[in-house]
């Protein structure tokens, strides 16, 4: 079984629906943000629901679990957003990390 | 806190009765939105800074801080995914419960998967793989059930730029190769053979794509080989 793309689609499933109510349980609950009036002349971003069965490195199941996403990529430079930046460890930093954990014979967490 | 004004719809099948024209305004940051990487970083280091923890000049995304004479914690960010190592277990405790109360993180034991990575910590050894990124690579391919190969590259094979072979699919084997690369991060015993296949992305042939598809023989009979430190 595939991961549904569309809404539609998992809105037809139990256990679809339910990551959903969770995941806007979640957004809520973190204020992330208020219901508005959208202003004259601004523009509100379209949101898309993202489903994704989880699994573990054994191939069993994990859970069930539908994002929220917004389509940043209508995002306009200079209006929606000025500055982006994403903090990205080199894997060969991860891997140094490692060898001098079990170097040291510290746990690894 | 989000800098900018941003407003987004209501999202399907939550749409509220009553408010159907209504928007949210939003004031954190929501996946996908271009501006949530740098907020949710902005976010840690401040807080990892007030916490008494150094950044290092060289890698954004490592701390370091230090107890007393000898004992030091290490933490490595990448995105909302954290390892942390420690001499002392007074220092994990200490972060752990940091990160728990102020980011609601779960799931802090013992570090098993990161990354697509898999690490096992045995006594004084760690061992990293990519076995399931691997045999998920095959499967992509169609490759699970090849004949395994012994090594990663025909002995004295001479690639070229222009062959003359018949024409292969371009974005396929850039997939692959793609694919590939990554593995490097456990496999260095494909890593030559590897950047060999990456050089013919234009005008690839059959040949290169055999090539290509000799590394995966190879990898589908070593699924299992990874680094120990």
């Amino acid at each position: 079984m595939s991961d549904p793309l569309y809404y539609e689609e998992a809105a037809e499933k139990e256990e679809w629906q339910k990551a959903m109510v969770e995941e806007m349980k979640s957004i809520e609950k973190n204020g992330t943000w208020k219901m508005v009036d959208l202003p004259k002349g601004k523009k509100a971003i379209g949101l898309k629901w993202v489903f994704k069965t989880k699994f573990d490195a054994n191939g069993s199941l994990q859970k069930h679990k539908a994002r929220l996403v917004a389509k940043g990529y209508a995002q306009q430079h200079g209006i929606d957003f000025e500055e982006t930046f994403s903090p990205v460890a080199c894997f060969e930093t991860v891997r140094l990390v490692l060898a001098l954990a079990a170097q040291l014979q510290w746990p690894v967490y | 806190m989000l800098q900018e004004e941003v407003y987004v719809t209501q999202p399907k099948g939550f749409v509220k009765e009553g408010n159907e024209t209504k928007v949210y305004k939003l004031k954190k940051a929501l996946y996908g939105l271009k501006q949530a990487p740098r907020m949710w970083y902005s976010k840690i280091d401040g807080y990892l800074k007030k916490k008494g923890y150094m950044r290092s000049e060289n890698e954004p995304t490592l701390y370091v801080k230090k107890e007393g004479k000898n004992d030091f914690i290490i933490i490595c960010l990448y995105v909302d995914d954290i390892i942390y190592t420690s001499s002392s277990i007074f220092l994990v405790h200490e972060f752990k419960s940091q990160m728990m109360n102020e980011f609601e993180m779960s799931d802090m034991g013992l570090l098993h998967y990161f990354l697509g990575l898999e690490v096992y910590q045995i006594e004084d050894r760690i061992f990293i793989s990519q076995r399931k990124y691997t045999s998920d690579l095959l499967n992509k391919f169609g490759m699970s059930n090849c004949k395994p190969a012994a090594t990663p590259m025909n002995l004295n094979e001479k690639l070229q730029q222009q062959d003359g072979g018949e024409k292969a699919d371009a974005k396929s084997f850039r997939s692959l190769v793609g694919g590939l690369i990554y593995l490097t991060h456990t496999r260095p015993d494909i890593a030559f053979s590897v950047g060999v296949i990456s050089r013919f992305m234009q005008q690839l042939s059959k040949l290169h794509y055999g090539a290509a598809k000799k590394v995966m023989r190879y990898i589908a009979g070593t699924l299992e080989y990874g680094i120990w430190y």
